[in-house]
């Protein structure tokens, strides 16, 4: 990397750091009830109290601030773990969901919604367990082998085991017949953020910024592993260590991001691709990089979400994929990207 | 650094052994050239020596230290390798491909020493690729990529190279300069264990020649004492003509098709 690029990508990063910090602002900023941005700081600095009524008091501390913070941790763990999957197996189609852990989640939830009724904090201990179950199954099937084609084996028995579950969700979904349910796991499915508060958060935070921590220890073996597996562990780098870690804290990473936020497509597979145009393949950068963008992302995209069709709430699924995938295929275009 | 290889077996699969009770020493500083037909062993030794694969019987070491006790960081500060084919993930730029050569010397964190850097430099100069720096390593041609990854090599500053085929999808004159590139390298002590499929070079190059044959050590020894018509008929299976050029003193093969 030359001098240039490196300032590049500084500023790039410096520029993410804002844009996230601006970006939690607005989505804490709009909605139905506006909030003035320079109030926010006194509330949230706690330097007064006398600025907002107490409506918005409540509005900022329990509705808007866990769901920015959701959705900022959401987006990073999918971008995250999509830029660590497409290292790993050096694939331009892996994404965070290519080991059925998307499938597995929701099957987990559409279980426990249509079981369990109303009650709500069952849902996403069925989607994380669903999603363990589905991985420990792709995982038990890949095992034999030797490295190479046990890397092949795992994602064809990612795809097997997901398509599996998805048609038992499709036969729980023709089982319910209709009805409120119905739309429940259909929207849970679609993904959102709607479902953000301070217990959630607390569970889910810890998991998520404790495995992207560890993920970025690796960024460096990343980088190796993409000279082939012989050649990384010629420059000392253990394949077999980094792929046992790396899928752990991806699964663990996607398992928690699924199972509160539902499953919400392109993020974590056009994050990575879009910030290695703009960062170069460097994992050091990319990884951080990747992080942030996912984490802005997803909070623009849950701000248009509920505001577009307001009362109404679109599925955030919907805005990721209908204004991620043109800006994609632009950078595909414009960049001349190679994979 | 000293290379022991004793009495080493090895199958992919059980029914066909690759590699049959091989032994083989090179002493720090010398170069032995593996040549044999397709198919004999020669790159699944060097997999062997690198630990990509795991002898199924016997044991190799270096310096007299069994090669499975090394940590995977602690060899590859002193044996590096430069592999047949590789297909390159992501468009990492010359520079960095080279660069990761540091890895087993840097901790996780430390940024590029000055140390790093003046290895980095040296070993893109020996290989001829400073011009390439900036470039992606995915537009380069064969020959190109094949100096780029003997850089990354050399950047490693190890004790022991292993290189398969290296002269492979080079022109003559990059065979030649990558040949002595090494040979400088053998000169300042580097010990070399290269597979290699032309007669003519292999024997400039190594000090010590290896035929293997059927998963055997069909011969071992000097390239003359190697290189003999009856050895290449029993081995490759070829009728060719050895004969030794006076000025400059050299041996050359010449392989005769058949029928001729």
């Amino acid at each position: 990397m030359t001098a240039s690029s490196r300032r590049t990508t500084r500023w790039l990063l410096t520029g993410l750091v804002v844009l996230t910090v601006g970006s939690a602002l607005v989505g804490i900023a709009i909605g139905p009830v506006l909030i003035p941005i320079q109030r926010i700081f006194a509330s949230l600095l706690r330097f007064e109290t006398g600025g907002l009524s107490t409506i918005q008091e409540v509005i900022l501390w329990q509705i808007r601030l866990p769901r920015v913070l959701l959705g900022l941790l959401v987006g990073a763990g999918l971008a995250v773990s999509g830029v660590t999957m497409q290292g790993l197996f050096r694939n331009p189609l892996a994404s965070p969901y290519i080991l059925g852990v998307a499938s597995g989640a929701s099957t987990g939830a559409a279980l426990a919604i249509l079981l369990a009724g109303g009650f709500a904090p069952l849902l996403p201990v069925g989607a994380f367990v669903g999603a363990a179950i589905a991985v420990l199954v792709v995982y038990g099937l890949a095992r034999p082998g030797n490295r190479t084609t046990e890397v092949f084996t795992l994602i064809m028995a990612g795809v097997a085991v997901g398509s599996f579950f998805s048609a038992i969700t499709s036969f729980l979904i023709f089982l319910s017949s209709g009805g409120e349910k119905l739309s429940d796991v259909l929207f849970w499915i679609m993904g959102g953020l709607g479902r953000a508060n301070w217990t959630v958060l607390a569970i889910l935070s810890p998991v998520v910024l404790i495995s992207i921590g560890a993920i970025f220890c690796f960024a460096r073996d990343l980088n190796a592993l993409a000279l082939g597996e012989e050649t990384a562990q010629h420059v000392g780098v253990n394949p077999e260590t980094l792929y046992r870690w790396l899928l752990v804290l991806t699964t663990l990473l996607t398992a928690a991001s699924v199972a509160l936020a539902g499953t919400i497509g392109f993020i974590g597979l056009a994050i990575p691709h879009i910030m290695r145009l703009l960062m170069g393949p460097d994992h050091r950068r990319l990884l951080p990089a990747s992080a942030l963008a996912g984490g802005c992302f997803l909070v623009w995209s849950d701000l248009l979400a509920r505001t577009a069709f307001a009362p109404a709430e679109l599925p955030v699924g919907v805005i990721t994929a209908f204004f991620g995938a043109p800006f994609f295929l632009y950078l595909l275009k414009a960049k001349k990207a190679r994979f | 650094m000293r290379i022991d290889i004793r009495n080493v077996s090895f199958a992919y699969d059980a029914k066909s052994p690759v590699l049959r009770d091989v032994s083989l020493s090179v002493n720090t500083g010398q170069a032995i050239g593996l040549i044999g037909p397709n198919g004999s062993g020669k790159s699944t030794l060097l997999r062997l020596v690198s630990r990509g694969l795991r002898p199924d019987q016997g044991s190799i070491q270096l310096n007299g230290k069994n090669i499975s006790d090394f940590k995977t960081r602690d060899i590859a500060r002193c044996l590096a390798m430069v592999e047949q084919q590789r297909t390159i993930g992501f468009d990492f730029t010359v520079r960095d491909v080279v660069a990761m050569g540091r890895l087993p010397h840097r901790s996780r964190w430390s940024s590029e020493s000055r140390t790093d850097r003046e290895a980095i430099e040296r070993a893109m100069c020996w290989a001829e690729v400073e011009d390439l720096s900036g470039r992606s390593v995915r537009t380069l041609s064969g020959g190109e990529g094949q100096r780029v990854f003997l850089a990354l090599a050399l950047a490693q500053e190890p004790e022991v190279l292993l290189l398969d085929e290296p002269t492979a999808f080079l022109d003559l004159r990059h065979q030649l300069s990558f040949l002595s590139i090494v040979k400088d390298r053998i000169a300042a002590g580097l010990t070399v264990m290269l597979a290699i499929h032309d007669l003519t070079l292999a024997a400039q190059i190594a000090d010590l020649l290896a035929m293997l044959g059927n998963g055997l050590v069909a011969c071992e020894g000097s390239p003359e004492e190697v290189l003999t018509m009856e050895n290449i008929r029993t081995v490759f299976d070829v009728d060719a003509v050895v004969g030794q050029h006076s000025d400059p003193k050299m041996l050359y093969v010449l392989p005769a098709l058949a029928g001729k």
